[in-house]
């Protein structure tokens, strides 16, 4: 069951799976609304169904909360990002929709921590001090290990030239800063679905 | 010790027989008058360091301490715990520390941190008149961030400020807020930004969004106005992409002499002019100013046809390399670049210069 303000069940129903990209009879998923909310929980509420989804896909073991996944259960994301202001906000809203994050301050730590462990994803700022968030996607791509692990890059470089660099050198998606907090959660869920 | 060293040699003076003439000399009252100086800067240099040391450790552990409760009310939380932790004596720390985040961020989570900082914000206004231009500059930066409309008069009044930086903070800061009404507080004190860019002043202006087209179309068109400013007016329209400026562009070509203003004018143009604005463009591809021929040619590669060949296919041989690149650039254009092959493979001087234009087309 979805929250939502000013929303038909039909759009819930449409948005969560558009997001999941299931359908939803086939996978016997219910929307409905419960009672008007702020627009902020029904974000939240797709992030968790999303995840919960996943998490059901993996295994079928019950115990799972319903609001918030047991850290064991979650899923690794490897966060590079030097602005401190920038990675406690995207930190807080992975962790809070279930996900384990570990934070790295530059790019090489960073691309170190995800050879050793390869996560289920990658969010990598492009300017960081040293090794920058291209060069960073540029080893993982080059390295049977690492080619498979899905990345965001996340900069506030915005020109298309920027953007078609990092979609060349093998990016899954692209999040321009100032970013919306439920955007990035909507594309990570995107990610880490498959 | 270097004090007390003194007084006894004060003491000895005393002592020795030729009192009266060695009883404080000038010299003993200098130094000790230099000493005592350096100890209370010394102190005072303490303190002070101190005082920020103090000042800064408070500080981290506020926001570490509000640090967790913004994250949770952006994420959705009720934010009255977060703000009943917050003193009275520390809204300005912590008005400024939400402007880090609503920088940041965009969507519904920035109305969240506007809403937060709402009751901080009365604490900032006495911060505008703070010697420190950089901390009044702070103060414009978090009003006009978190807390326009409340505020823009407060902004439009940092306008007049002595610093220019401040004033432009206000300009910038009322200009992304997007309220046609302040476009003309802003444009009166365009003057006073002659040191900026007129491409980022113009992009300033532009931010007000095509509203301002109207009242940018009135300025650009009033020749009381300096011919600098109306640039930046010709410039904003060209970014707005206002199809009603070619026609007032298209009037003003004739009678303006200013050769920064008639580019613009051509450049404005360019982007959204027509064809039957072509006759008083061509006639500037022959104008005594270089820049005004380089864009009367941009203009007519873009605007002209088959019977502006020739014309422009002259301007390759123009004496500046700029008007010659121009032009050369209008020839492919204007779908020509036969003949730029033919020059490139000559022994023309301009032959390097076709033969770049020609590889800009691939």
């Amino acid at each position: 069951v979805l929250v939502s303000e000013g929303r038909t069940a039909e759009g819930a129903a449409a948005l969560l799976r558009a997001l999941l990209a299931v359908p939803g009879e086939a996978h016997g998923l219910h929307v409905g609304i419960a009672e008007p909310r702020p627009e902020a929980e029904f974000t939240d509420a797709v992030s968790q169904a999303g995840l919960l989804l996943n998490q059901s896909r993996r295994s079928s073991e019950p115990g799972a909360s319903p609001e918030r996944p047991r850290a064991s259960e979650s899923r690794t994301i490897v966060l590079a990002e030097d602005d401190p202001i920038s990675a406690a906000l995207v930190r807080h809203r992975l962790e809070r929709s279930g996900f384990k994050v570990r934070h790295f301050e530059n790019g090489a730590e960073a691309l170190s921590a995800i050879r050793e462990e390869p996560p289920s994803l990658v969010v990598l700022d492009v300017q960081m001090p040293g090794m920058d968030g291209f060069e960073v996607l540029a080893r993982l791509k080059e390295d049977d290990r690492t080619r498979g692990v899905r990345t965001i890059l996340f900069t506030s470089l915005g020109s298309e030239s920027d953007i078609s660099r990092g979609f060349e050198l093998g990016t899954d998606d692209y999040l321009v800063k100032p970013f919306s907090p439920r955007e990035l959660i909507a594309r990570v869920l995107r990610l880490v679905r498959d | 010790m270097l004090l007390g060293t003194l007084a006894a040699a004060l003491q000895g003076a005393f002592d020795g027989d030729a009192l009266q003439q060695r009883l404080f000399p000038p010299l003993i009252w200098t130094v000790l008058i230099l000493l005592s100086a350096s100890y209370v800067f010394v102190a005072y240099a303490v303190w002070l360091r101190l005082r920020g040391t103090a000042k800064r450790r408070h500080r981290r552990e506020l926001e570490a301490r509000w640090q967790r409760g913004i994250l949770e009310v952006i994420a959705g939380e009720d934010a009255q715990a977060l703000l009943e932790s917050v003193q009275p004596k520390d809204h300005l720390i912590f008005a400024d520390f939400l402007l880090d985040y609503a920088r940041r961020i965009k969507g519904p989570e920035t109305e969240i941190i506007r809403e937060l900082a709402r009751s901080s914000l009365p604490a900032v206004v006495p911060y505008l008149a703070h010697r420190d231009s950089y901390r009044r500059a702070r103060g414009v930066q978090i009003l006009g961030t978190l807390g326009m409309p409340t505020y823009a008069d407060v902004i439009i009044r940092a306008l007049a400020d002595e610093s220019d930086l401040v004033a432009m903070i206000a300009a910038r800061s009322l200009a992304r807020a997007g309220d046609i009404r302040h476009l003309g507080a802003v444009s009166a004190r365009l003057s006073r930004f002659d040191m900026w860019s007129p491409r980022y002043l113009a992009s300033l202006l532009e931010s007000f969004g095509a509203e301002a087209a109207p009242e940018l179309r009135r300025m650009l068109a009033d020749g009381s106005i300096p011919p600098s400013l109306r640039r930046v007016m010709a410039l904003a329209l060209t970014e707005l992409l206002d199809l009603r400026a070619a026609d007032v562009a298209f009037d003003l070509l004739p009678i303006e002499h200013d050769a920064d203003l008639i580019c613009a004018l051509l450049g404005l143009l360019t982007v959204v002019g027509r064809p039957d604005h072509l006759d008083r463009v061509r006639e500037l591809m022959t104008s005594d100013v270089p820049s005004v021929r380089m864009h009367a040619l941009r203009a007519v590669g873009v605007l002209g046809g088959e019977g502006d060949v020739d014309a422009v296919a002259k301007g390759v041989e123009d004496s500046s390399p700029w008007v010659a690149l121009s032009a050369a650039r209008a020839l492919r254009q204007l779908g020509h670049s036969e003949r730029l092959t033919v020059l490139a493979g000559s022994g023309h001087p301009r032959a390097l210069l076709a033969g770049e234009v020609l590889g800009e087309g691939h």
